[in-house]
């Protein structure tokens, strides 16, 4: 049965799909998918006696670890990041900027123990998956920035599992998964953690693909700087707090910040978006007022589409635009994108 | 009257000399005005030849790149062990319309 993965900075997502029934009395079949999500994080604890080791591992029943040969614990997924926050410090990422991580030295072996837990063995031998990668970026010229690498890296896990793995564009994938009712034209951005990833797609085909470095991560480091507090601390309160983008201003101070640089993100997005497209040689002369489309988790905080489209408009957005709207899943619209696109392989 | 000889004959050497003095030091101060950076390079007569058949080498060989994409290594996380049977991923499973959207795209792209 073919699979759909999404590699992403914050999140691992699996898409698998077929038929079950209506209900428990009906004969007919409807179509499902799956999902499978993990978060993509891990915090390193060292214990330094054999009585630390025992309390630590009484202080982790029930989470999500693992022990290195050394005797270190690996708390993997969101306990990692509850455990860093408890501990008033950062959890580790074994990805940065949408690849596998050049900054941490356990990068690529944390990502690859995860993808082979989340993904699994092979049901068969080649059995066909597709995976999600970043384009390149047009704000920065990074060496540490390596999308063959990073693909190679995933190929070579998934290879090991059994599996078939080809790789398709972040964004491609997200209009494969969207723009179904508008002939596969239109605008898809994927707004992840790491990297917002952009598409033009024209009937089917991709015209122009690109991504920027500033995204949900930015948003967190800076409003941490701004606020003296730890990147996962900041992360926590924005997942679980309440505020709306274009809204008042929260009376949270984290909050406050992070509203604050969330606008700043969008207005960086548009206005790079708006430039990348003026004047671009590879953009066909469309006839229709195009869709544009936003998924990726960091497009959830309320008021994103609507402080989004407002921006666009501010920024001189040089094509028609018709509507601007929000992926029907945003965080499985990638992974539902890669599996559409490993069944028609 | 061979003195006179003698004499002419030396009269005759010392303007040679003088000549060939002059000549050298024409050639000197040629020289010094001249760096030997400027001088036309020595050519060889197989220099053409061998000149051809070298650009048609670089030709050739310019079209062949190395990989210098970086190697991966063996992946070993066999010496990570899982604790507890805490399985990793939650699971969601949603209605979908999914068998129709592959057909729309299959049918786009033709396959």
């Amino acid at each position: 049965m073919p699979k759909g993965l999404d590699v992403g900075t914050s999140f691992i997502v699996l898409a698998s799909g077929g038929e079950m029934p209506v209900s428990f009395t009906s004969d007919d079949q409807t179509d499902y998918v799956e999902y499978k999500e993990f978060r993509d994080a891990f915090y390193v604890i060292k214990p330094s006696t054999p009585v630390a080791t025992k309390m630590i591992e009484k202080g982790l029943q029930g989470k999500v670890f693992v022990r290195d040969e050394d005797g270190k614990f690996i708390i993997l997924g969101q306990d990692a990041i509850e455990k860093a926050v408890e501990r008033n410090d950062s959890a580790k990422r074994p990805m940065y900027r949408g690849v596998v991580s050049p900054k941490e030295k356990e990068a690529k072996r944390v990502l690859a123990y995860i993808l082979k837990e989340v993904v699994g063995q092979a049901e068969e031998q080649g059995e066909k998956i597709v995976f999600c990668i970043p384009a390149q970026p047009v704000d920065q010229e990074d060496e540490d920035f390596d999308v063959g690498y990073h693909e190679d890296v995933v190929k070579s896990v998934l290879s090991g599992c059994g599996y078939e793995p080809k790789a398709i564009n972040e964004a491609e994938a997200l209009c494969y998964s969207e723009l179904e009712h508008d002939d596969y034209t239109g605008v898809a951005l994927s707004c992840g953690a790491g990297m917002v990833n952009v598409c033009v797609m024209l009937n089917g085909e991709p015209t122009v693909m690109f991504s920027t470095t500033k995204s949900g991560d930015w948003v967190d480091r800076m409003a941490a700087v701004a606020t003296s507090e730890p990147d996962s601390v900041v992360q926590a309160e924005k997942e679980q707090g309440e505020f709306t983008l274009g809204g008042p201003v929260s009376e949270n101070t984290v909050l406050a910040a992070v509203q604050a640089y969330y606008e700043r993100l969008i207005d960086y997005t548009t206005k790079t978006l708006a430039a990348a497209m003026k004047g671009h040689k590879a953009l066909p002369k469309f006839k229709e007022p195009l869709p544009i489309v936003i998924g990726g988790g960091t497009s959830r905080a309320k008021g994103f589409v609507d402080v989004f489209a407002k921006k666009l408009a501010d920024n001189e957005f040089p094509l028609p635009v018709k509507e601007v709207r929000h992926a029907r899943d945003p965080l499985h619209a990638v992974a539902r994108g890669c599996l559409i696109a490993a069944k028609v392989l | 009257m061979n003195i006179y000889l003698v004499g002419i004959a030396a009269g005759f050497s010392g303007v040679v000399l003088g000549y060939v003095i002059a000549r050298l030091d024409g050639i000197y101060s040629l020289l010094r005005q001249q760096p030997v950076n400027n001088l036309p390079e020595p050519s060889s007569f197989f220099a053409k030849k061998h000149d051809k058949a070298r650009a048609e080498v670089e030709e050739k060989v310019g079209q062949i790149s190395i990989d210098t994409s970086k190697f991966v290594t063996e992946i070993k996380t066999d010496n990570i062990s899982k604790v507890n049977d805490v399985e990793l991923g939650k699971k969601t499973t949603q209605q979908d319309t999914l068998n129709q959207s592959v057909s729309k795209l299959a049918q786009l792209k033709g396959r």
